[in-house]
C-alpha cells in the first residue's frame, strides 16, 4: 500500500462518514448538508458568477495590503538586519509581536479607516508585514561578511554592493517570507470580511451563515479554501523559480 | 556583554515610553478624535476600575479557561496521535502529509462550520482551538520519534531492555526537544484562534471586549481589549521561552 492510497481512501471515507451522518438525521438537518447540496451550492455560486466580484474586492484588499507590507516590511529588515545595534532592540518584540493574533487590531483599523476596503487592506497589511520583516532581518545579517570585505577592498559603491551582493544572497530567504506573507495577508483581509463588511469571500460566507442558507456558507468556505490553495500553490511553483536563479546567479 | 545588554534594554524601553508618552500628547492635545484615539492614561484608568469590579480578571480566567481546556484536549489527542503515526510509518507517511497540507490551510476560516456544529458559546471556541493546537503537537511528536538516532535504540536492545522501557528511557528522552516544542508552538495557536474566535463572534474573554467596545464606541473599553490579549500573548510567549531554555539548559 502506498501513502497516496491511504490518502485517497482516507479522504473517501471521511466523505462517506459525513454523507452517512447528513443522511440519518442525527445531527439537525439544518447543520450538516449532504455532499452533493453542498457541491451543487458551489456549482451556483462559480456558474453564476456571484463569487466572482467578492472574489475580485478579497483579492484587491490582500494585494494592496501586501504591497504595504513588503515594503515597510523589507525596509525594516534591511534596517535592522545591517544595524546590529537597531537589531538586539528591536528584533525581540518584533518577534514577540509577531506571535500575537493581529486581528484584535481589526477594530482600531474599522474606527479609523471605515467598514469599507480599506480596513481589510490594513489587516493585510500589517499581518503580512511580520513573516517579511523577520526573514528580511535574518537574510539580511547572514550575508557572507567575506563577500562584504571583497566588496570594500575593490571599491564597490553602496548601490553596487546593494546590488552584487545583498540582492542575491537576500532572494530566496525574502521570497520564503513573501510567499508566507501573501498568505496571511490574504486570510487576514478574509477574516476581516468574515467580522465586518459589505463584499468579499469572507461576506459571502458570513450573509449565507447569518441567512441560515448552511449549504451555502459550506460552498463559499469550500471556494474559498480552494482559492488559498492556489494562490499556495502559486507560490511555491514562483519560489522554485527563484531558487532556480540563485542557483544560476552563484555560479 | 551584561552592560551592552543593558543598554539594550534600556533603548528598548525608552522607545516604548516615548510611543505612549507621544500617544498620550497627541490625544491630550486635541490633535486626533478621542473617538477613535485614546490616551494610555484613561485606558490605564479602565483597567483600574474594571479590575476593582472584577470584570477584566474574570475576562482573563474564561480566555484561559479555554486555552486551557483546548490544550488539555490537544494534548491527550496530539501525544497518541503522534506516536501512533511513528508506530505505523505507511499511515505516519500518508497522515503526516494531510496533517501538514491542513495545517498550511487557513483553517481559521472553518470558524463559522464550528459555530454552526457547536452553537455560539465556549464549546466552539474550546472546539476550534482544540483543532489548531492538536496538529502541530501531533506533527511534532511524530517528527521527535521518528528523527531518533537508530543507534540508541540499538543500544537499548544490545541491553536487552523491553519494549516498553527502550520507549521509556531511550525514546521518549531523545524526543523530548522536538515534542516539547510542539506543545509550545500549539499553545501559541491555541492562543490566537481563541482570541480570535472571542474577537470574532463576541463571546467568551478578552476578544470579546475589544468586540464590545468597538460595536458601542466605548473607545477606551475597545483598546483595554486590545492591549489586553496583546499583552496576554505575550506574557505566555515569554513564560513558554523560558520554560523551554530552563528545561534544555539543567
Amino acid at each position: 500500500m502506498k501513502p497516496l492510497l491511504i490518502q485517497t481512501v482516507t479522504v473517501l471515507v471521511f466523505a462517506a462518514v459525513w454523507e452517512a451522518v447528513a443522511e440519518s438525521g442525527l445531527l439537525f438537518a439544518g447543520i450538516l448538508p449532504g455532499i452533493g447540496e453542498i457541491l451543487r451550492a458551489a456549482w451556483v455560486l462559480a456558474s453564476s458568477g456571484v463569487i466572482f466580484p467578492h472574489l475580485l474586492v478579497t483579492v484587491h484588499e490582500a494585494s494592496v495590503g501586501f504591497v504595504f507590507a513588503a515594503l515597510f516590511g523589507i525596509a525594516l529588515g534591511l534596517l535592522l538586519g545591517t544595524q546590529p545595534f537597531l537589531r538586539r532592540v528591536f528584533e525581540p518584540p518584533l518577534l514577540y509581536f509577531a506571535a500575537t493574533p493581529k486581528i484584535i487590531l481589526y477594530p482600531i483599523f474599522l474606527m479609523l479607516l471605515g467598514a469599507k476596503l480599506e480596513s481589510k487592506m490594513a489587516m493585510a497589511a500589517v499581518s503580512g508585514f511580520f513573516p517579511l520583516v523577520v526573514n528580511t532581518t535574518i537574510a539580511a545579517a547572514g550575508v557572507n561578511r567575506v563577500f562584504l570585505k571583497v566588496a570594500r577592498s575593490v571599491g564597490a559603491s553602496r548601490l553596487q554592493t546593494f546590488a552584487q551582493i545583498y540582492l542575491p544572497s537576500m532572494l530566496l530567504p525574502v521570497a520564503g517570507g513573501a510567499r508566507l506573507g501573501i498568505g496571511v495577508s490574504l486570510v487576514a483581509a478574509i477574516l476581516g470580511e468574515l467580522k465586518v463588511s459589505n463584499a468579499g469571500l469572507g461576506f459571502v460566507i458570513m450573509e449565507s451563515f447569518n441567512h441560515f442558507r448552511i449549504p451555502e456558507m459550506y460552498a463559499g468556505i469550500l471556494l474559498t479554501f480552494l482559492f488559498a490553495a492556489a494562490v499556495n500553490v502559486a507560490m511555491t511553483l514562483l519560489l522554485m523559480r527563484c531558487r532556480g536563479f540563485a542557483h544560476e546567479s552563484a555560479r | 556583554m551584561a552592560i551592552r545588554r543593558g543598554r539594550e534594554a534600556a533603548a528598548r524601553w525608552i522607545f516604548i515610553a516615548a510611543l505612549l508618552a507621544a500617544l498620550e500628547g497627541v490625544v491630550r492635545l486635541d490633535w486626533v478624535n478621542r473617538i477613535f484615539v485614546t490616551a494610555p492614561s484613561l485606558i490605564a484608568a479602565t483597567a483600574w476600575e474594571k479590575i476593582l469590579s472584577g470584570e477584566l480578571p474574570a475576562l482573563f480566567a474564561t480566555t484561559l479557561f479555554s486555552v486551557g481546556a483546548a490544550f488539555l484536549l490537544a494534548t491527550t489527542v496530539g501525544l497518541p496521535v503522534g506516536y501512533a503515526l511513528w508506530r505505523f510509518p505507511l499511515f505516519g507517511r500518508a497522515y503526516d502529509e494531510l496533517l501538514s497540507a491542513l495545517f498550511a490551510s487557513p483553517w481559521i476560516l472553518l470558524y463559522p462550520i464550528f459555530l454552526v456544529v457547536f452553537g455560539r458559546g465556549l464549546g466552539a471556541i474550546i472546539a476550534m482551538g482544540f483543532l489548531s493546537g492538536m496538529i502541530p503537537i501531533a506533527l511534532n511528536t511524530h517528527h521527535g520519534l521518528r528523527d531518533v538516532n537508530p543507534i540508541y535504540l540499538k543500544v537499548g536492545t544490545g541491553m536487552r531492555l523491553k519494549e516498553r522501557q527502550i520507549i521509556r528511557h531511550i525514546l521518549f528522552p531523545a524526543a523530548a526537544p522536538m515534542i516539547l516544542s510542539g506543545l509550545k508552538l500549539g499553545v501559541t495557536y491555541i492562543l490566537i484562534s481563541v482570541i480570535a474566535v472571542e474577537f470574532l463572534v463576541e463571546i467568551g474573554g478578552i476578544g470579546r471586549l475589544a468586540s464590545k467596545g468597538y460595536f458601542w464606541f466605548n473607545t477606551e473599553e475597545l483598546y483595554l481589549g486590545v492591549a489586553g490579549a496583546i499583552v496576554l500573548s505575550m506574557i505566555f510567549i515569554h513564560l513558554l521561552g523560558r520554560a523551554e531554555s530552563r528545561l534544555f539548559t539543567s
